[in-house]
């Protein structure tokens, strides 16, 4: 090798990924080992900052994580069980005032209903869903 | 300790074994809360980002693969999340207008004293360098810069620093 090491030997030396020539000039050359010695030396004084971290934060950190995924997928079946519910309740229904003619006959019969008319949600379907299905079938909107 | 090498551990850890995921939190969170605050300038959003980047190593578990130094790979997540809080912290409280989020803060008056008249970008690779103790290809891959811009910053910042050398040594 001619003459010194660069700028760049001379920290490959000092960080200890010199090529085998690299090391073997500076173990000969007094004036490179200086300039390594130095580099080493403002490399100690190069001090970073120390954050302790709380042991809180690691237990936060390494607390087993629940995936994503099942609590989204739950979250997308639960928005369309309540779409498909919006979408067939009997109030979203059209209703015709042929509605409650029609249900006041199966009641008046003893017939059965379907209990998607329980309009006002008391657990049975009778003639106050009746004037309630005709409430709303000429209800203006 | 865990013997294991980075590249075993992040194998382990894509695989399932939440013991890797902790080896590598032994191993780098040091390192991982010391380079935030570098950027952050602030403890807490150091912590913050400790946390952030562990969440986001944890998101990217099935896609982990280390085709480079820890420090490499960690070291551009870091950033990005120390700088975006930081950013962040600044549009709350503009106290400094000088200041870029975007340029490592010196941490110490000492370290401050030393890289004195560096410009960022030569900061950056001098700390990189010396505090990470990364080679010339980790940190050219970390900055995704080309190793010739990484030698080039280094060398003029070396040049500068060797006139700080005192006289006697």
């Amino acid at each position: 090798m001619d003459g010194h090491l660069d700028l760049l030997g001379l920290d490959a030396v000092r960080a200890g990924d010199a090529t085998p020539e690299q090391r073997a000039h500076a173990d000969q050359c007094a004036e490179c080992r200086a300039t390594i010695e130095g580099f080493r030396s403002l490399a100690g004084r190069l001090i970073p900052a120390r954050i302790d971290v709380p042991a809180e934060v690691s237990r936060r950190i390494l607390a087993p994580k629940r995936s994503w995924r099942p609590v989204a997928a739950a979250a997308a079946a639960i928005l369309v069980a309540i779409g498909v519910w919006i979408a067939v309740r009997p109030s979203a229904r059209p209703m015709d005032i042929v509605d409650a003619y029609a249900v006041a006959l199966r009641l008046r019969n003893g017939q059965s209903v379907e209990p998607t008319w329980d309009l006002n949600g008391d657990g049975k379907v009778d003639g106050r869903d009746v004037e309630e299905i005709a409430r709303r079938s000429v209800a203006l909107r | 300790m865990d013997p294991r090498t980075d590249e075993e551990l992040a194998r382990a850890w894509r695989s399932g074994e939440t013991a890797a995921f902790e080896a590598i939190y032994a191993r780098y969170h040091e390192w991982v809360v010391s380079l935030a605050f570098r950027f952050t300038r602030n403890r807490e959003d150091a912590l913050d980002v400790l946390q952030d980047t562990f969440a986001y190593l944890h998101r990217k578990r099935r896609d982990f693969d280390l085709r480079s130094q820890m420090k490499t790979f960690l070291y551009p997540v870091v950033k990005h999340l120390a700088v975006s809080r930081a950013r962040l912290a600044r549009r709350q409280a503009p106290l400094d207008p000088k200041l870029d989020p975007a340029a490592p803060a010196v941490t110490t008056d000492e370290t401050a004293a030393l890289l004195q008249g560096l410009s960022d970008v030569q900061q950056e690779v001098v700390l990189m360098r010396f505090v990470d103790g990364l080679d010339l290809q980790a940190i050219a891959d970390a900055l995704e810069v080309p190793l010739g811009t990484v030698k080039s910053r280094l060398h003029s910042a070396l040049d500068l620093l060797r006139g700080r050398i005192p006289p006697n040594r």
